[in-house]
């Protein structure tokens, strides 16, 4: 497949990693079209059902970004957005999802560098891993 | 499409009120009939003539059921209530409406993607004990390993399924797993979503051609295999199971002290009519209470399907596991669901006020863990 475009829905925390994309925007930094990025008031409201429905619906990555730790504006949101993922990559290993298609990355506000390195780096390894095997049927290109 | 028998069903309804004196949801809400067997009843009939709106209200009255079937079994009209609420939420589902799942519809999206093919299913790896791939007596964990990891608590899903194969293995069987096999669809068909259901039924039932005996831990796969599919198999609950290894000598235990009650699964219990076979295993082994409620009479454990969760269902439970504290100090239920409701209440104390002290454990964990050599 040499032509293969993932694409990521990331959702952003509001108060962090959202405002680090729009300093990745207004710093010119350079990163990939390939990321839908969804607001959220804090990575800790991020339901497993949000993760299941954007693979299911074609994405053949996601990202959830919050604040580093001890951060988060709503004190713990973070540290219960962390124990979600690690169950959810649990959950995507026996469906038979490759469990690296779900990444958490800590970004603050003024990190604009490391959102952008971070969405380079996952679209670099989803093209390595191919298109997701949920996406075969329902075809939902980027 | 609603039966001629169902609806003539409704109208034999006189409206005499039973069902509000038996309802525990009824009860709960305290007070208006769309929260009961005659109201829905009616709301169902409205549905089916098109004289009524689909709207929140509706739809809140038709899935703000468990399904639990007391009702039913005591209407003087002999309605089907159950069913008949399911074929209405196949209406609404059918006009375009969807479901009010609890834990924003999860589980509803697991079971669709199980649906899929060519995905590389990875938990035989849970499994501790000697079962194969293929064979014609299978042991259907349901969708265990794939509910676990969506509950923020320990559901058990290792130590269940390693529960049963230990079960089956000192009976000198290696159970066949198919860890491809979808969903059983138990959650999809009493939602109301027939189409849905199907498609996972032809899956499983497919996966499932060669198999002559099917054994499940949970009491809605049971009902669900053995009452809506068409199987060549027969179909048993591993309390069933146990109990006929036990009758033919080839299971046995060793005598505990544990004070013990069981709380009968609605789709166990008064869906399928089995209240003896768990208790019959329990009673051979440990100090077996019966709770005020049991058997026929049993409480429901407030959730059915995964669509009812809320401050009702939360006080079903809690009522439930204190009339169990008062019989025993663990409480054994047969059904993956029930499971996850009752622990779910116990894993925050300090949020639920007057809480009891007690165990709730699986029926298959319990049994295999006592289990004797022989
Ligand atoms: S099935 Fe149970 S919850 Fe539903 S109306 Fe009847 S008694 Fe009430
Ligand atoms: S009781 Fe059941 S449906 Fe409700 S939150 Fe707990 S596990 Fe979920
Ligand atoms: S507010 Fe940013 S993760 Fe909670």
């Amino acid at each position: 497949m040499p032509d293969f475009e993932p694409l990521i829905i990331a959702f952003a925390c509001n108060w962090c990693s959202y405002a680090a994309s729009d300093v990745a925007g207004t710093s010119r930094s350079y990163y990939p079209a390939n990321v839908r990025i969804i607001r959220v008031m804090c990575s800790g409201m991020v339901d497993p059902t949000y993760i299941l429905r954007a693979l299911e619906g074609g994405a053949d990555g996601v990202l959830i970004a919050g604040c580093r730790p001890g951060d988060c504006h709503y004190i713990s949101g973070n540290t219960k957005a962390e124990k979600m993922v690690e169950r959810m990559k649990t959950l995507l290993r026996r469906l038979g999802l490759e469990d690296e298609r779900l990444r958490l990355q800590w970004i603050s506000s003024g990190e604009g560098r490391l959102f952008a390195r971070t969405i380079e780096e996952m679209v670099g390894r989803l093209k390595e891993m191919g298109p997701s095997p949920l996406k075969k049927r329902r075809g939902c290109q980027a | 499409m609603i039966s001629q028998q169902l609806l003539l069903d409704i109208t034999k309804c006189s409206r005499c009120g039973k069902c509000t004196a038996i309802c525990p949801m009824f009860e709960k809400t305290r007070g208006w009939d769309t929260g009961v067997a005659r109201g829905k009843l009616l709301i169902s009939w409205g549905l089916v003539r098109g004289e009524l709106e689909i709207n929140d209200k509706l739809i809140e009255s038709l899935y703000q059921c468990p399904t639990c079937m007391l009702c039913e079994q005591e209407c003087a009209a002999g309605a089907k209530v159950t069913e008949i609420i399911r074929e209405a939420r196949a209406l609404v589902v059918e006009r375009g409406a969807s479901v009010p799942f609890s834990h924003r519809g999860t589980f509803d999206t697991v079971a669709r993607i199980t649906l899929r093919d060519g995905l590389h299913r990875d938990w035989l790896d849970l499994i501790r004990g000697d079962f194969r791939e293929s064979g014609e007596i299978v042991y259907f964990p349901g969708s265990l390993p794939y509910l676990e990891p969506i509950l923020d608590f320990d559901l058990g899903a290792a130590r269940i399924i390693s529960a049963a194969v230990k079960i089956f293995n000192r009976a000198g069987i290696r159970p066949t797993i198919v860890k491809e096999l979808a969903d059983s669809g138990h959650d999809t068909f009493w939602s109301g979503q027939y189409q849905f259901f199907n498609a996972l039924k032809e899956k499983n039932s497919r996966l499932l051609a060669g198999a002559k005996m099917i054994v499940t831990t949970c009491a809605e796969d049971y009902y669900i295999l053995k009452n809506e599919y068409s199987l060549d198999a027969e179909v048993y609950h591993i309390s069933q199971f146990v109990r006929d290894l036990v009758r033919e000598g080839k299971l046995a235990f060793s005598k505990g002290v544990e004070r013990v009650t069981f709380h009968d699964p609605c789709r166990l219990g008064r869906h399928m009519g089995e209240y003896d076979a768990p208790r019959e295993v329990l009673k051979a082994f440990a100090d077996y209470r019966e709770m005020v409620r049991y058997g026929k009479d049993a409480a429901c454990c407030g959730v059915g399907a995964w669509m009812n969760c809320n401050k009702y269902s939360k006080q079903l439970r809690l009522d439930r596991v204190k009339e169990a504290a008062e019989a025993a100090d663990t409480l054994i239920t047969a059904c993956s669901k029930c499971l996850s409701h009752f622990s779910c209440l116990m894993t925050e104390p300090e949020k639920v006020e007057d809480l009891p002290d007690i165990k709730i454990v699986d029926f298959t964990e319990f049994a295999a863990r006592n289990l004797k050599d022989i």
